[in-house]
């Protein structure tokens, strides 16, 4: 049985492309952390695809431009997924999706739906931005919520109260419409 | 990141706990965004176009026409030097038997020479020893020797002494139209 080669470590790859504007490098790079980045970011952005798209660009663009600066005390995919991060947040804030998540305003209630059961992914599709990114990195991509207040810019007992408001109101959406009438009713 | 850290789990039950956790962490966006990217960064010069060999993918189209292009330039030369070589080969084998039959031709040259010289040289010593030399034997020895002076001319019209001694012939058979022959004594050998 032949042993696989030792794969190049991200930080050598990092080094040229920085240095040399390494092509293969970069490709390597991205085909190691892009699928996960765009997984992310899909989520966050409501499946929308073409902006996910636009956002991972985005992403590459900026984190190669700013690669130079990175000191790798963090690993490169998680370096990434913040900028990553920033990116589409700052996409659904010029669209107008992005609201302040601050503890004082009103928690988000679905609307009555007429009958129709729907499945997880659109159900987190349908919450509104904030509550959103912070029920996908907590809980799916696992981060805490120190990591999550540092990487959206809020408190981390906001990031608290607005995981709690995202999983009531996922519940919500995926309980039966028999049951949501009843509540409201 | 960590595993959840929250205290506030009365909005989640197991059944969506493990939901989430189920959901796909990657998806493949496909090759065109990659290049996409690829061409983005280029254009910005944060990466550079690799050199030739670099690239298979790109240059795989091109590398393909070239690879036939030199197949059959290669094909093509072979039978070329094939030609050549058997040309060659055919030209060698007839400089060979040129050669060789140059070769023969000196050597029954020197062989018949070398006979007449003997031959003569009995005659010579028949004389030496006081017999009479045989009018016959030297009248087939002039005769023979006139002969090989025409066929020496004919090979090489300039050489002197091949025309020297076809001169003395003519001059022998001109004494002997005017009938001075009998005074001159032309001694040939």
């Amino acid at each position: 049985m032949r042993a696989e080669p030792a794969a190049v470590p991200d930080q050598a790859l990092a080094q040229a492309l920085l240095l040399r504007g390494d092509e293969q490098a970069f490709r390597e790079l991205y085909t190691r952390h892009t699928p996960r980045l765009y997984q992310l970011v899909l989520r966050i952005l409501a499946g929308a695809q073409h902006d996910a798209e636009d956002v991972v660009q985005e992403t590459w663009i900026r984190a190669t431009e700013a690669l130079g600066g990175f000191r790798w005390e963090a690993a490169f995919g998680t370096w990434l997924t913040g900028i990553g991060i920033n990116v589409a947040r700052g996409l659904l804030r010029k669209q107008g999706r992005w609201q302040p998540l601050d503890d004082a305003s009103e928690p988000w209630r679905p609307p009555p739906r007429d009958g129709e059961r729907i499945d997880l992914e659109r159900a987190i599709a349908l919450l509104p931005a904030g509550y959103r990114s912070v029920l996908v990195l907590h809980d799916v991509e696992g981060y805490t919520h120190d990591e999550i207040g540092e990487r959206l810019g809020i408190a981390p007992g906001t990031s608290k109260s607005q995981l709690s408001h995202a999983r009531r109101a996922l519940r919500r959406l995926l309980e039966p419409v028999k049951e949501e009438s009843h509540e409201h009713a | 990141m960590s595993t959840h850290d929250d205290g506030m789990d009365r909005e989640m039950t197991p059944e969506l706990r493990s939901r989430l956790a189920a959901l796909p962490r990657e998806r493949d966006p496909g090759r065109l965004l990659e290049e996409r990217t690829v061409r983005a960064l280029r254009q910005r010069g944060l990466v550079e176009t690799p050199v030739a060999g670099g690239r298979v993918r790109r240059l795989r189209i091109a590398w393909l026409g070239g690879a036939m292009a030199a197949g059959i330039a290669l094909f093509a030369s072979g039978i070329a030097v094939g030609q050549w070589m058997g040309t060659r080969a055919t030209a060698q084998v007839v400089q060979a038997v040129q050669a060789q039959n140059d070769r023969q031709a000196a050597l029954l040259v020197q062989q018949t020479g070398s006979a007449y010289v003997d031959a003569l040289g009995q005659l010579a010593a028949m004389s030496d020893s006081g017999q009479a030399a045989p009018a016959e034997g030297r009248e087939v020895a002039t005769r023979i020797m006139r002969a090989a002076a025409d066929e020496l001319i004919r090979i090489a019209p300039d050489d002197p002494i091949a025309g020297a001694v076809l001169a003395g012939f003519q001059r022998a058979d001109s004494a002997r139209a005017t009938g001075t022959g009998q005074k001159q004594r032309v001694v040939w050998f």
